[in-house]
C-alpha cells in the first residue's frame, strides 16, 4: 500500500485512514484536521477527474488499464478497488434509502439518478439506446445485533444473514474458518 | 484566492508555511524512524522541539495580522513527502538510507528557508510590526542551523 505513486491518497493519509498513524502531542489537532481536509479535498477532485476520463481517455490507454478484468488470472485488488468504488460512491449518494420501502417513500434518490444515468451514459457511448434502466433491489433490514439474537435464541437464520455475520467484525473470521473447515471436511 | 496584492500574497505564503510546517512535524518522525544510525535518529527527533516552537510562532503571527489561521497545502510539499514515501519502502541499505534521509531533510529545510525568506520580504514591504518580522527571522534561523547540522553530516560523511 505504500508504493502506490501518483494516487488519490498519499501513503500518509492511508497510514492515518487504517489506524497505522496517529496525531500526538501538541498541534495534533491542526494535524488532524489538516489531514481530513487535504484527504477530502483531494477525493472531491478526484471525482471531478473522472468526468475528464470518461470523456477524454484514449480508447487505448482505457482498455490497457481494464485489461486486466479480460484476463483470466483477473486482478483481486484492482477489482476490489472497483466494487468498492462503486460502493463509496453509491452508498454516500444515498443508495440505502432506496433499499427499504418504509424510506423509500417512492421518489428516486440520487443514487438511482446517478445510477441511471450513468448506464444511460454508458450505453450511448456505444451508440446503444437506453429504453429504461430499472433498478430492483430485494432487501429487509438486519441489523448484525439482531441476527445474534435470533442464533442465540435457538432461531433460524437465513444463508444471506450468516454471510453478512461473518462480514462484520461479531466474528472472528478465524475461528469461523475453522469452523467450516470441520464442517466441510466431516463432510466429506 | 486571487493574489492582487501583496497583503493576498503574504496571506496565501504563510498559509503554504503553516501546512508545511504541520507536515513537517510529523515528517521529522518518519525520517528519525527511517535513519539507520543513532546519530540521524536524533538529528531528526530532537528537531521536533523546534518545528513545535516554529508552529506556535506562524499561529501567533496569524493573530497579530488579524489573518484567519489557515493552511494551504503546496505541490512542492506534496512531492517531498511522495519522495520520503518512496525512499523509505525501498531504500534497504543502512548507509544508504541514512544518506536519503539527510537528503529529504535537506531539502525541507531549503524549501522552509525559501518560503521565511519570501515572506520576510513580503513583512517588511507590508510594514508589519517587528513582532511579526522577528518570529519569521527566529524560524528561518532555526531553519538554517538545522540545515548546517545536516550538511556538516554529510561533509563529515
Amino acid at each position: 500500500m505504500t508504493d502506490r505513486k501518483n494516487a488519490m491518497l498519499t501513503t500518509e493519509d492511508r497510514r492515518w485512514l487504517t489506524g497505522e498513524k496517529s496525531y500526538e502531542g501538541e498541534h495534533a489537532k491542526q494535524q488532524r484536521y489538516q489531514r481530513r481536509r487535504d484527504i477530502r479535498k483531494r477525493v472531491h477532485n478526484t471525482i471531478l477527474d473522472f468526468t475528464i476520463l470518461f470523456e477524454h481517455l484514449e480508447d487505448a490507454e482505457r482498455e490497457k488499464l481494464f485489461e486486466c478484468l479480460e484476463d483470466d488470472e483477473s486482478d483481486d485488488e484492482f477489482e476490489a478497488g472497483l466494487r468498492d468504488g462503486l460502493a463509496f460512491i453509491l452508498y454516500n449518494a444515498g443508495i440505502t434509502e432506496t433499499m427499504l420501502e418504509e424510506c423509500s417513500h417512492g421518489t428516486e434518490s440520487t443514487a438511482e439518478r446517478l445510477l441511471r444515468e450513468a448506464v444511460d451514459a454508458a450505453g450511448k457511448r456505444d451508440e446503444i439506446l437506453i429504453e429504461d434502466v430499472a433498478i430492483s433491489i430485494d432487501a429487509t433490514r438486519a441489523p448484525i445485533a439482531s441476527i445474534v439474537a435470533e442464533l442465540k435464541a435457538g432461531n433460524e437464520v437465513s444463508p444471506a444473514e450468516l454471510c453478512l455475520l461473518l462480514e462484520s467484525e461479531a466474528v472472528d473470521t478465524d475461528a469461523a474458518r475453522d469452523c467450516l473447515r470441520e464442517l466441510v471436511v466431516d463432510a466429506e | 484566492m486571487s493574489i492582487r496584492t501583496e497583503a493576498d500574497m503574504f496571506e496565501r505564503e504563510l498559509q503554504k508555511l503553516y501546512h508545511a510546517e504541520l507536515e513537517i512535524l510529523d515528517l521529522n518522525g518518519d525520517l528519525s524512524e527511517a535513519a539507520a544510525s543513532e546519530e540521524i535518529q536524533e538529528l531528526f527527533a530532537g528537531h521536533r522541539e523546534d518545528t513545535v516552537a516554529q508552529i506556535t510562532r506562524i499561529e501567533e503571527i496569524f493573530e497579530l495580522t488579524d489573518l484567519p489561521l489557515e493552511e494551504r497545502g503546496s505541490p512542492i510539499m506534496e512531492g517531498l513527502l511522495a519522495e520520503k514515501d518512496e525512499f523509505v519502502s525501498e531504500v534497504e541499505s543502512d548507509e544508504l538510507r541514512d544518506l536519503d534521509a539527510i537528503g529529504i531533510g535537506t531539502i525541507n529545510e531549503r524549501i522552509e528557508i525559501t518560503l521565511l525568506d519570501r515572506l520576510i520580504l513580503l513583512a517588511e514591504t507590508l510594514d508589519h510590526p517587528e513582532s511579526v518580522v522577528s518570529r519569521l527571522e527566529q524560524n528561518r534561523s532555526e531553519a538554517e542551523s538545522a540545515l548546517q547540522k545536516m550538511q556538516a553530516y554529510r561533509r563529515a560523511d
